[in-house]
């Protein structure tokens, strides 16, 4: 019902109304807090961005951290060795990994089901690989330490030292993002990557170029990966080759799978609700790790279209 | 007992009757009795003032378990100590620590919920070099002492060194100069270094091969993987006119690159060599009897018995409170070898922690600065709390220095120290100045 009402003109005013409280948060939440908030949001990108490959085009790249990582040192690496500002490496972290998915892509699009996804973990071990050694660009395993320059924006400089004006940040590019891939999935150019999903052969007859398609899918999402892990990167001032790992892509598969694919909300809740697991029952378990795999198994069992498909599910 | 108006009577079992007023006074005298009788006898008044608190990050699961397991252990017993000593400045010290999983990003996120959730004082921990570095942006940040626990790579404590982190043992540059001289003098002057293709394993094989090559020697330098399992090609290629095999792997790898070494029967022709950090917490019994010969550069002798004389005693209570044998092993469990090189570091951390605050009259963050000037000039004598021998820190890149040690695989499998290197003999010109960055 609720999700109906979503549907039928209600989200601009439940969207306004979540970014108004979570633009709140900072007046009510303590700093940890409002800096976990921070973190899930750039997963929730990094997992958002995903499910437009995987939800939307039917795509399963387990690559997706090649683009994150990238992202990551798209930012660090012109700020400290180019002496570039926070603006321009914000920039370059969603250009250059759009650029490396738009050379994966040109090779792995051709590919469906399980090669596809061989090949896209093989690009992110080229990737984790040539990162853990080219040592005196990248600092290896070791990774990069960097103080970002404040964020130029004409009318005000942005200090990212501080948490609260790093919230806002990714709090605003976030949900710029999120209703950017919102309207492209409802747009006609949505419409066929789905259309591609559901039948890759009937697509194909009818006219599109599939390839074409899946590649420019593979593009933006390899672009909006690389801005999360940019931003993730500007949050903790450290970037590390450890990011580029294909292991760091199952974050997005999990919050996905458990939040719902093709839905775009269900990524953010499964960052949510498994972050938020993570991060509380650490006290607790010291495995976290066996929680989360137990709240993805539970939820492949109960609602294996994820809590948005298990919700939608109950409102018919 | 006489009745008063309005009085109820309790008629008790015995049948002698009582007031209910005297019932609630004996009564209420008999638990106020028995609760302190039941309070423990505490070492010292705690007074009102707040606990100080340690946080801590630990590689307590996925890969290097073995050294969070006895680098916690060895924080635990610290702080149990401290506490039944009276405490920081009179003030009771809790531990709170957290798993970073090998994965800087997660013990990123650990840290932050250390300084900003749970309030801490001061932190200390990880082995990972790359977790320490995750974490140094957030010490900067917050002004927060930060000492780590155990990660070698040399560049800690190097030119890029933040100003709030301290760290008190060794690392790949002071090794190569306790190490290279020895291993050239007595090992040969052709070594090969086969090592982890990443920056601990470059580290290592510069630091060594320099000093090699500037004394006249020889080196070559192959790099595998850091996961690799198969040696066979890796060690085809060692020169044959080498002799010093020099390997630094972490893990599964650092024993198979030994066991295949010996499977190729290079053990017959090779003196082989490399630094405690690779088998530390693995016996060598789990190596196999061919690493016998074997030589290690170590920063605490693995056994009681190869402790110096003046370190034995100290030695002898450290490993008590700890839980490790003589032998370097698990009290609990014999099959478990301990990180003896690397645990006494999370041992001393928390004393020296007192000695700082008590140097610096520190009460709270806001003196973490003089906090930190008095912990980076700390000289700490051999004792009970320092088993490992005299230790100090050099107040400019906050790098501590301690003695190291030679041990060579004996034919039982245990380890013999057959050379020790003063501490002196490994100071370097300080790579950064961070004295006025406080």
């Amino acid at each position: 019902m609720l999700l109906d009402r979503w549907k039928g003109g209600a989200f601009p005013l439940a969207f306004g109304l979540v970014a108004a409280a979570l633009a709140a948060v900072p007046f009510f939440a303590d700093l940890f807090l409002q800096t976990f908030l921070t973190e899930i949001l750039v997963w929730a990108l990094f997992a958002v961005s995903f499910d437009l490959i995987f939800g939307y085009t039917g795509l399963l790249s387990f690559g997706q951290a090649l683009f994150f990582g990238l992202g990551g040192y798209a930012v660090a690496i012109p700020i400290l060795k180019l002496g570039l500002g926070t603006g321009s490496g914000l920039l370059l972290s969603m250009a250059v990994p759009a650029a490396f998915a738009a050379f994966v892509g040109f090779f792995s699009v051709r590919l469906t089901g399980i090669h596809f996804v061989i090949i896209t973990i093989i690009f992110a071990l080229i990737g984790s690989t040539v990162a853990e050694t080219w040592t005196s660009l990248t600092g290896g395993a070791d990774g990069l330490v960097f103080m970002p320059p404040p964020l130029d924006l004409g009318v005000a400089k942005l200090d990212l030292m501080d948490i609260r004006t790093t919230y806002y940040l990714v709090l605003a590019i976030v949900a710029l993002s999120w209703l950017f891939l919102r309207r492209m999935v409802r747009s006609p150019l949505g419409k066929v990557f789905v259309a591609i999903r559901e039948n890759e052969e009937r697509a194909r007859l009818i006219g599109y170029d599939v390839r074409r398609y899946k590649l420019l899918a593979f593009v933006i999402a390899g672009g909006l990966s690389g801005l999360a892990g940019g931003l993730y990167v500007l949050s903790l001032k450290y970037a590390s080759a450890s990011f580029l790992h294909w292991s760091i892509s199952g974050h997005a598969v999990v919050y996905t799978i458990v939040g719902g694919a093709g839905t775009l909300l269900g990524p953010v809740l499964g960052a949510v609700l498994v972050m938020s697991l993570e991060h509380y029952l650490v006290k607790m378990v010291e495995a976290t790790d066996l929680v989360v795999g137990a709240v993805l198994v539970s939820t492949l069992l109960l609602a294996p279209m994820g809590i948005v498909g298990f919700l939608r599910g109950r409102s018919r | 007992m006489k009745e008063g108006k309005g009085k109820k009577v309790v008629r008790v079992m015995t049948g002698s009757e009582i007031s209910r007023r005297d019932f609630l006074r004996t009564t209420a005298v008999g638990a106020a009795g028995l609760a302190v009788g039941s309070l423990p006898f505490a070492p010292f008044t705690y007074g009102a003032e707040k606990p100080i608190r340690i946080g801590m990050i630990q590689e307590n699961t996925v890969g290097a378990t073995v050294y969070g397991l006895w680098l916690t252990k060895a924080a635990k017993a610290a702080v149990a100590k401290l506490n039944a000593e009276g405490g920081i400045a009179g003030r009771k010290v809790e531990l709170i620590d957290y798993d970073t999983k090998v994965n800087p990003a997660w013990a990123s996120s650990m840290f932050k919920k250390l300084i900003l959730e749970d309030k801490v004082d001061f932190t200390m921990g990880s082995v990972h070099s790359g977790v320490q570095m995750a974490v140094f942006p957030l010490a900067e940040q917050y002004k927060m002492p930060y000492i780590g626990g155990g990660a070698m790579a040399a560049g800690l404590t190097g030119k890029d060194a933040v100003a709030y982190y301290s760290r008190i043992h060794t690392h790949a540059r002071m090794q190569a100069a306790a190490g290279w001289k020895w291993g050239f003098a007595n090992l040969g002057r052709n070594w090969t270094f086969l090592v982890a293709d990443y920056a601990w394993g470059h580290s290592l094989a510069e630091e060594f091969g320099s000093r090699i090559k500037a004394a006249g020697g020889k080196t070559q330098t192959i790099l595998a993987p850091q996961n690799t399992s198969d040696f066979v090609p890796f060690l085809q290629k060692v020169d044959p006119s080498t002799t010093v095999l020099f390997t630094a792997f972490l893990g599964a790898p650092a024993l198979g690159v030994m066991r295949q070494t010996v499977e190729l029967g290079l053990h017959k022709r090779l003196q082989r060599y490399t630094v405690i950090c690779c088998t530390d917490g693995v016996g060598q019994e789990t190596v196999g009897k061919e690493s016998a010969g074997a030589h290690y550069l170590s920063y605490y002798p693995r056994h009681a018995s190869q402790v110096p004389k003046e370190l034995q005693a100290y030695d002898k209570a450290y490993r008590k409170a700890v839980g490790m044998t003589d032998d370097g092993k698990d009290a609990s469990n014999p099959k478990n070898t301990a990180t003896v090189s690397h645990m006494w570091t999370m041992w001393t951390t928390p004393y020296m922690i007192k000695l700082a605050v008590e140097k610096s009259g520190w009460k709270d963050s806001r003196k973490n600065a003089d906090f930190m000037t008095a912990f980076n000039t700390l000289k700490v004598k051999a004792g009970p709390w320092a088993p490992q021998g005299d230790l100090f820190m050099r107040e400019n890149d906050h790098q501590g220095f301690h003695d190291h040690y030679l041990e060579e695989v004996r034919p039982d499998l245990s380890l013999k120290v057959i050379a020790r290197v003063a501490k002196e003999k490994l100071v370097y010109d300080a790579p950064v100045d961070l004295r006025k960055k406080l």
